[in-house]
């Protein structure tokens, strides 16, 4: 159970996101629930000879206006995005961390997680070797590419001299940072962790090698219907990209400065399938082992949660696993429980899809309203729970369960919960 | 009389309870979700002359209410719980007893000693006014079975009826074999439970003198009395009243469209072949009945969440158990896991003898229906010996399965599991 020390409750005060459809968080939010589509042809690359055309593109993003120009340049983008979710969520929490002193800036933590980081310094640094000699690679190449950068960069824009974590679980890797932020909190060690992930994974590489692996959607004349979780046509999800951050203090640090508390994150949990590198184990025992870990922990009861906002990648296999994990966790209430994907709207963001999955968790507990899944319009005899098809839902959510599972069978649960002092 | 199918799946429909903590469903669980305690120094007998004094006596309970008043009169406490719980079962799980039915209703209703107060009286009564004076019907009503006959009697079922006896696991048997009945056929339902009134001076005496009765912590309330595995537990504390738990057929309750409260899959029975009061070293009996419970219908056992433990509150007693519980689910039972609760109710009603498996029973199938698991009262200093999850505030969290477990002594070992019902 959470404890009842309000220095040991991990709040939510300030959330902050690029995404496919609005570069700050509000934007997000209000785009989620108005059922706006993300995705679209492929800008950044030709496609010519690929299989998959489409993606969902972060777009009209100014990474100098959060970052100088020369460390802009000298960065990736999966960075960029980081820092400037970072700032936005930071902004709105109202937190000032220049008035702190150092002291109080070594109690706060940042853990931006990431599933690839930047893979485009691989590449760029590769091809410099080919075509120009490796006095050509980049200086900046190895930091830039570290995963570990995200975090690393919020932490020097804001003197932030807590724990900097980066953990790298593919899909499962943005409500990881969840875990984290509640396990420094209650644990005592931090005052405040600016927690999330970033990803910017649309290379021509990574498409490809994604699309060989039959793991995207192939539906390159539909871009924007072809992200469809549960939807019994779905065949693949859309490729996407952004950065999710919130700012999580302890319920006592939050209040003694007046700030606004969205949400307090009551449980998580990781569990591991043992299975295979890309499928989830059929059964869906570890997924549905992590949504109980993660109820058990926050001292929640399946007919608590009020909804869920799930992995929902709109592959064939995730679907009706996660459909089947969430039957076996909650039992009878499975079928009362309405259930959002965000990726129907944003496609799949790998390391930053939980993080953005937070966001919509924290704002169906703030606005009660519940974000839909879109191109829902087939059901499937394997799917057949409430997914909140293709409008959004006025509902008071007290209780929330984000879920994020990854490519090696990593299974991550969140639990996020209206604050009541 | 049906064919006997081991697959049959057998649930709960229906619940009753006379207990300290309240004489009825919702009372007795709404004590147990808040933590309020049933015990309080004992009123029965002149406490002054005993160390011991706290005990966790059925208080504001009228017999009359439930049982003709000729009857009351004829019998004691002991038959007096048991019945108000198991009419309270029916009435609860809405079954209609009737002449098509009746014959095809079973009880299997159990009590470890029986109607003692009522030898105890007319043997005063012997001595005293002498032979003459002896009551006719005191035998009839003051045997282990009496309570399975009387309820036959006060609610017309008529089927397979029979008590049975193992101390302190005694409850915990009866509502097992009494699904076991339904699978076998005997039955399509079974009024199941026990019932103990053993508040008497001559037992707590018996109980002071064997050692095995505890105190309150060092200056503070009677009610730290019972503190299952806490560092400082230092034994257990009597306890009175009667659980009933009414199951059915599934196919049964669904047809009837019956509240459900959870299903009854798993039953281990195991001895200890050791000693008459301490469980043997290693808890090996009692792991043998947890193992097989699990085994008998292939329960998981990574997904029981919860144990309502025997849990006393003795010194011995509960580091076996808590050794026992270890060998069976391995270290998912520590308690720096939180993957397995314990919630001890007896740190609340006290030890119901006869009757604590089946109050337990109604404790655990509760937790399920409810997801909602009662803290352990009392708990506060862990003791290595007993490294468990021994929830210790009221949690609401998953209970997908869920293992009843009592040691009774003389070595009678039970375990019942209680599935989630999840509608299928």
């Amino acid at each position: 159970m959470p404890s009842a020390d309000p220095a040991r409750r991990a709040v939510v005060t300030g959330w902050g996101a690029v995404t496919p459809i609005g570069n700050d968080a509000e934007t997000y939010w209000s785009n989620l629930l108005a059922g706006v589509p993300g995705g679209g042809p492929i800008t950044t690359f030709d496609t010519t000879g690929h299989d998959v055309k489409i993606a969902a593109e972060v777009k009209d993003f100014d990474p100098l206006l959060t970052m100088d120009r020369k460390m802009a340049r000298r960065m990736s983008r999966f960075i960029h995005f980081a820092v400037a979710a970072a700032t936005e969520a930071v902004e709105r929490s109202g937190i000032d961390f220049e008035g702190m002193t150092p002291e109080q800036r070594d109690r706060v933590a940042v853990a931006v997680n990431t599933g690839g980081g930047g893979m485009e310094q691989v590449i760029n640094g590769a091809d410099a070797i080919r075509d120009r000699g490796p006095g050509q690679v980049s200086p900046f190449a190895i930091p830039a590419l570290s995963g570990s950068m995200g975090a690393a960069q919020v932490s020097i824009k804001y003197g932030l001299t807590g724990p900097v974590i980066t953990q790298v679980a593919a899909c499962a890797s943005g409500v990881i940072a969840y875990q984290d932020a509640l396990r420094l909190i209650s644990s005592g060690e931090c005052d405040v962790v600016l927690a999330g992930g970033s990803e910017a994974p649309l290379l021509a590489m990574a498409f490809a090698a994604l699309a060989n692996m039959t793991a995207l959607s192939k539906r390159n004349d539909d871009p924007q219907g072809a992200s469809r979780p549960f939807d019994r046509t779905r065949d693949g999800f859309v490729f996407g990209e952004g950065a999710g951050i919130l700012v999580v203090e302890s319920a006592e640090h939050a209040q003694a400065r007046g700030a606004t508390i969205l949400a307090e994150i009551v449980g998580a949990a990781l569990t591991a399938d043992a299975y295979h590198i890309s499928a989830p184990e059929p059964t869906g025992r570890g997924a549905t082992m992590a949504m109980t870990k993660a109820m058990r922990q926050a001292g929640v009861a399946p007919d608590e949660i009020d909804h869920i906002v799930a992995h929902g990648t709109s592959t064939p296999l995730n679907d009706v696993t996660e459909t089947r994990a969430i039957k076996a966790a909650f039992g009878p209430q499975a079928y009362k429980i309405p259930v959002s994907s965000p990726k129907s709207m944003v496609g799949h963001t790998l390391g930053a899809a939980g993080a953005l999955s937070a966001i919509a968790a924290v704002g169906a507990i703030r606005d009660g309203w519940l974000a839909p899944t879109i191109n829902y319009h087939e059901p499937d005899p394997d799917c057949d729970l409430d997914y909140v098809p293709n409008a959004k839902r006025q509902s008071k959510v007290d209780t929330a369960m984000i879920n994020g599972f990854g490519f090696g069978g990593q299974n991550a649960v969140a639990i996020f919960r209206r604050f009541e002092a | 009389m049906r064919s006997p199918d081991h697959t049959r799946r057998v649930v709960v429909t229906g619940l009753g309870v006379v207990s300290p903590v309240g004489n009825d469903r919702d009372a007795a669980w709404t004590s147990l979700v808040e933590g309020r305690s049933g015990l309080a120094e004992l009123t029965r007998f002149d406490i002054s002359k005993y160390e011991h004094k706290a005990g966790g006596e059925v208080k504001d309970f009228e017999a009359a209410a439930w049982m003709d008043p000729k009857a009351v009169r004829r019998s004691e406490r002991e038959m007096h719980y048991g019945v108000a719980a198991a009419k309270q079962a029916v009435a609860d799980s809405g079954f209609e007893i009737d002449d098509a039915n009746r014959t095809d209703v079973g009880v299997v209703f159990g009590s470890g000693a029986g109607g003692q107060q009522l030898m105890i009286d007319n043997f005063s009564t012997l001595i005293e006014k002498g032979p003459n004076r002896v009551q006719p019907t005191f035998i009839a009503n003051a045997l282990v079975d009496s309570t399975s006959g009387m309820i036959s009697i006060e609610t017309g079922a008529i089927g397979h009826n029979i008590a049975i006896v193992s101390a302190c696991s005694t409850g915990t048997h009866n509502v097992a074999e009494g699904a076991e009945a339904i699978r076998r056929g005997d039955c399509i339902a079974v009024i199941s439970g026990s019932t103990e009134a053993p508040l008497l001076e001559v037992a707590h005496a018996g109980f002071t003198n064997m050692r095995g009765m505890g105190s309150p912590r060092p200056g503070e309330p009677i009610q730290t009395v019972s503190r299952p595995f806490d560092a400082t537990r230092n034994g257990f504390v009597l306890g009175e009243g009667a659980g009933s738990l009414f199951l059915e057929d599934l196919e049964l309750a669904k047809k009837r469209g019956a509240k459900i409260y959870a299903e009854v899959v798993g039953y281990g029975s195991a001895a200890d072949g050791w000693d008459m009061i301490q469980p043997i070293e290693g808890g090996t009996g009692s792991a043998r009945a947890m193992k097989m419970a699990l085994e008998r219908r292939g329960v998981p056992a990574d997904e029981v969440d919860l144990i309502n433990p025997h849990g006393t509150s003795t010194p011995v007693g509960d580091a076996r158990e808590a050794e026992a519980v270890w060998a069976v689910f391995g270290d998912r039972a520590a308690g720096a896991r939180r993957s397995l609760a314990i919630s001890g109710t007896k740190s609340m009603t006290g030890h119901m003898m006869g009757a604590a498996g089946a109050f337990e029973a109604f404790a655990t199938v509760m937790a399920v229906a409810e997801q909602t698991v009662p803290g352990t009262l009392n708990y506060r200093d862990p003791d290595p010996a007993c490294d468990l999850w021994v929830v210790d505030e009221t949690v609401r969290m998953p209970v997908r399965y869920a293992l009843s477990n009592n040691i009774g002594l003389g070595g009678h070992n039970g375990a019942v599991i209680f599935k989630r019902y999840d509608g299928d």
